[in-house]
């Protein structure tokens, strides 16, 4: 009974969702409107936060939020599950492109890098609008220049950060006793455990960020990231990274002709031990899928000795979003000490806090953060990897 | 006087609605196309030609194109002589396999390349069952599924067509008078299956060599099994183009649209590959049977074909039920066979993520089953008698079939855009109507033109009207093919990923982009999804059996 109750909710639901499509025409929402005149207009309003979807802890946060901001301030939040937040970005580009200036399909988007950078060069985002949401006041911006930079791009209020997260390692110590944790062991590694190390192919982010890592790793190399990449320093990093990855190819999963398609496609594998180490852009990937039964106990996280590749991740209002105000509702929200303390929670998520907490526990932060380089650094990386190993 | 002039405005009645049928498909397809072409060749009023340049720049292009023109041609030579081989013995035990393949047809491609991939991967089930007589503690390295030949993916392919193929052959056997040619060719002296071979496969594959074209067409644009078990570099090339469907880069645009006229190109060359090799068959085939030996190769080929198909349905079963085990399963690692414990874990704590896309799936496929059939149906009716229109419909809705999946969705979805009819249920639905309208127009058109002319004729010559001829003699003939057709298009609607995204603007949550997201980090997970992907169609065929058993009763009761 209780299951067709629901089932016959869920119906109606969407029968009603697809029926009230239609907006109201109002002014559009100016960047100067009073935070009073916003959450007036925020209520009642459904927001599609477009946010990757692959992870079902981060799901179950975005849940949370929902069931609070319906309570609090009568804004809908629907999370819209994305395999890769450039779905969202091309869609926007698409929208652009069919003149739909207004009441775009896409009103929030968890995004940083070379995404951001591709929409805001097109101006096709909402803002500033970061350092004048109330929450924004224990941010402290001048404080701390990764909240104001996105890769090395600077973010000008158009994105709001939301949290941080770093590239860490994961090995099954059973198989692996002392895991690779610089270039160099790894090579030798590798050589010795035949076809138990791979990356996400590249241009999946986990992927990439692991070839920016390779990089970074390399004190002669590192000050050429800082800079936007010419021919000149992209030619000397490309040559040296791609004679290293010849050399390791051959060692790896599938002896390097294939590669899994992403960071959990990979953790998968570690999980049936058909390679004995995986990655990912957070901490508490791996202690997370222990503890769901995923992975085996005997899994360990760990980073680069050299420091590890680390970068903030953030929110941004598509220009033409049909729900402005209940998209700034949204942010304010989870940019709230309450809702960034739930966040950093390691058994909710375990992602780091941009502001300051007191009393919460927070996820644990490497000795050496790497900021990361220009994203064209990231587009030609992609490029040149695929050029040369995807033939 | 008045019944002519009845008919005349039934006529132009028929005539109008076929037309707009025709048109409004043909503008479909149209608009699809010709977007494409413009965003190849470049800017709206000149021809650049970027997409075209950096297609044939796309590093392993020429990998990918051969990928999908070598798994599609030889996944439906396996599904469709698989299909015949089993029909011909299907006399034996037909009720029950049927039952068996509609089951397995209505597991969605994505569930099925997912078991695939569970079963035959190093650390998968099939490696765990041989692992004690090779003594492997850590799984084997064989590069399976993902291999670069496409052999995981031409299985995976084959597996799904099979059932699909086998039971458009089922429905033509139907309308043949099987038991009177089996018994004129034994007259004639042929044994059984060589007579099978002779006459009823040709006269079976007059009506399926369409289902069998667009099985073909469908494999080589299928995107949901390329991205599971087709390899990640050197991808298939609908993968590729989902890559620059969602590259933020603008320019990728183009790009996606030059590869989709490449996938385009491939799905032709692979339907003249097919037709050729038939024909060849074909004329091999009778210039056999006119040196009168009444024995020969082929039939002596049946039976190891049919174990060797039926060893490939059970290997997805098998890979589907293991991997609808691991949603239950606590830690199970390589080399257990089975689980180390059962666990309700998951579904208790995931639970409410899937009755959502559960209900969204069903309802689309309960709003596009009848409407598709209600159109398919209405459609043949109304170009019935009349050569040159039904040609022209048949024509138009055949060819959306056969433009590859992701070159009409891609286009379709900037058509959505620009309507702003996308982003909602509405949007997903008429995507999904674009597959569903034409397979039930096509599988009850060729269920109509098989009953006997001379029924409808007698009927008429008795006083029947038009409509009462309709009612009490076609319609309960077609009553086995209305049914057929509201089970297939609401399977489809279930199992289709690209229609819902696009058309949905991925805010439509239904169960293959839910586990299409969801499903590639945690096999559980896939495993749980997988389970609602099978359950689902389950469903509707326990409701289309309910509607077939109506109809049927109905039908009788007026014979």
């Amino acid at each position: 009974m209780i299951v067709r109750r629901q089932l016959l909710a869920a119906i109606l639901l969407l029968v009603l969702q697809s029926c009230g499509g239609a907006q109201k025409p109002a002014a559009p929402l100016s960047v100067e409107a009073s935070w009073d005149e916003v959450l007036e207009r925020a209520e009642g309003q459904t927001v599609y936060l477009n946010a990757w979807g692959g992870d079902p802890r981060i799901n179950a946060y975005l849940r949370w939020a929902g069931e609070e901001l319906s309570e609090r301030q009568g804004v809908t939040l629907r999370h819209v599950k994305l395999n890769d937040t450039a779905e969202a970005v091309s869609r926007i580009l698409s929208e652009e492109a069919a003149g739909r200036t207004e009441g775009g399909t896409v009103d929030l988007l968890w995004i940083n890098g070379e995404n951001f950078a591709a929409l805001k060069e097109a101006g096709l985002l909402y803002g500033p609008f970061a350092e004048r949401l109330p929450s924004a006041e224990a941010i402290d911006f001048e404080g701390d220049a990764t909240l104001r930079t996105d890769f090395a791009v600077p973010t000008e209020g158009y994105e709001a950060p939301w949290g941080r997260s770093y590239l860490t390692f994961a090995a099954d110590r059973a198989v692996a006793a002392k895991p690779p944790a610089s270039p160099d062991e790894l090579l030798s590694w590798a050589e010795e455990n035949e076809g138990r190390f791979t990356y996400p192919a590249p241009p999946d982010f986990t992927g990439t960020t692991f070839l920016k890592q390779i990089v970074l790793s390399d004190d002669e190399l590192k000050p050429l990231l800082n800079e936007q990449p010419t021919e000149e320093s992209f030619g000397v990093v490309w040559e040296k990274l791609s004679s290293y990855l010849d050399e390791l190819h051959p060692h790896l999963w599938r002896g390097g002709r294939d590669f899994p398609s992403s960071a959990p496609a990979q953790r998968q594998l570690l999980a049936d031990g058909e390679v004995f180490v995986t990655m990912a852009f957070n901490p508490t990937d791996a202690a997370s899928a222990v503890a769901r039964g995923q992975l085996p106990e005997t899994v360990e996280a760990y980073t680069f000795e050299s420091g590890t590749l680390g970068n903030a991740h953030f929110l941004a209002i598509p220009s033409n979003a049909a729900h402005k105000a209940g998209a700034l509702a949204v942010v304010n929200f989870l940019l709230s000490e309450e809702a960034q303390a739930r966040k950093a929670d390691p058994e909710v998520w375990g992602d780091s806090p941009v502001l300051a907490l007191t009393g919460a526990e927070a996820p644990p932060v490497p000795a050496i953060m790497l900021a990361e380089p220009h994203p064209q650094w990231t587009e030609r990386l992609e490029a040149a990897w695929q050029e040369r190993y995807r033939r | 006087m008045m019944p002519r002039r009845r008919r005349d405005v039934q006529d132009w009645a028929g005539l109008l609605g076929a037309a707009l049928t025709s048109g409004l498909a043909a503008a479909v397809l149209a608009s699809a196309l010709l977007l494409t072409i413009g965003q190849a060749v470049g800017g709206a009023s000149r021809w650049t030609g970027e997409g075209l340049r950096s297609l044939l720049a796309a590093p392993g292009i020429g990998r990918s194109a051969l990928l999908s023109l070598t798994t599609g041609l030889a996944a439906t030579a396996i599904a469709y002589g698989g299909a015949m081989a089993l029909a011909a013995l299907a006399a034996e035990h037909s009720a029950k396999r049927e039952g068996a393949m509609k089951l397995l047809l209505a597991v969605p491609h994505t569930a099925v390349a997912l078991g695939l991939a569970f079963l035959l991967a190093p650390s998968g089930l099939l490696a765990r069952a041989v692992s004690p007589f090779f003594g492997w503690e850590a799984p084997p390295q064989f590069p399976v599924p993902g291999d670069p030949f496409g052999i995981a993916l031409t299985l995976g392919l084959a597996a799904k067509e099979l059932p699909f193929l086998f039971i458009m052959v089922l429905t033509a056997i139907r309308t043949l008078p099987t038991e009177r040619l089996a018994a004129q060719t034994a007259a004639l002296g042929y044994r059984p299956l060589r007579g099978w071979l002779s006459v009823q496969m040709p006269l079976i594959h007059k009506q399926t060599g369409i289902a069998a074209l667009i099985a073909l067409v469908y494999a080589v644009g299928a995107s949901e099994q390329g991205l599971i078990l087709g390899p990640t570099l050197g991808a298939p090339l609908p993968v590729r183009l989902i890559e620059w469907f969602t590259d933020p880069d603008l320019s990728a645009r183009s790009t996606l649209a030059a590869g989709s006229l490449l996938l385009v190109l491939i799905a032709l060359a692979a339907a003249a590959i097919w037709e050729a090799a038939l024909r060849a068959g074909g004329a091999i085939m009778r210039t056999r049977l006119q040196t009168g030996r009444r024995s020969g190769f082929g039939e002596r080929l049946i039976r190891p074909v049919r174990y060797a198909c039926l060893g490939l349905l059970v290997a997805a079963v098998l890979g589907l039920l293991g991997l609808c085990l691991s949603s239950f399963a606590g830690p199970w690692r390589f080399p257990d066979l089975l689980p180390r414990s059962l666990t309700l874990t998951l579904w208790r704590q995931q639970g409410e993520l899937l009755t959502g896309p559960f209900a969204t799936s069903g309802l689309l496929a309960v709003l596009s089953a009848p409407i598709a059939t209600l159109i398919g149906l209405g459609a043949g009716e109304l170009v019935r008698g009349r050569a040159l229109l039904s040609r022209i419909l048949t024509a138009v809705l055949l060819s959306l079939l056969l433009v590859p999946e992701p070159v009409l969705m891609f286009g379709l979805g900037t058509v959505l855009t620009l309507w702003r009819a996308d982003g909602g249920l509405m949007g997903a639905l008429l995507l999904h109507l674009v597959y569903a309208v034409p397979y039930a127009f096509l599988l009850l058109r060729a269920a109509d033109a098989a009953i006997p002319a001379n029924l409808e004729r007698a009927a008429r010559s008795l006083g029947a009207t038009r409509r009462r001829a309709f009612l009490t003699i076609r319609l309960p003939l077609l009553a086995p093919a209305i049914a057929a057709s509201l089970f297939l298009t609401a399977i489809i609607s279930v199992g289709l990923y690209l229609p819902t995204l696009v058309g949905g603007a991925g805010r439509v949550a239904s169960l293959t982009t839910e586990g299409v997201a969801l499903a590639a980090g945690d096999r559980r997970m896939a495993g749980a999804f997988a389970l609602m992907l099978t359950s689902l169609p389950i469903l509707l065929l326990l409701l289309s059996e309910g509607v077939r058993r109506a109809a049927s009763k109905r039908g009788s009761g007026h014979a």
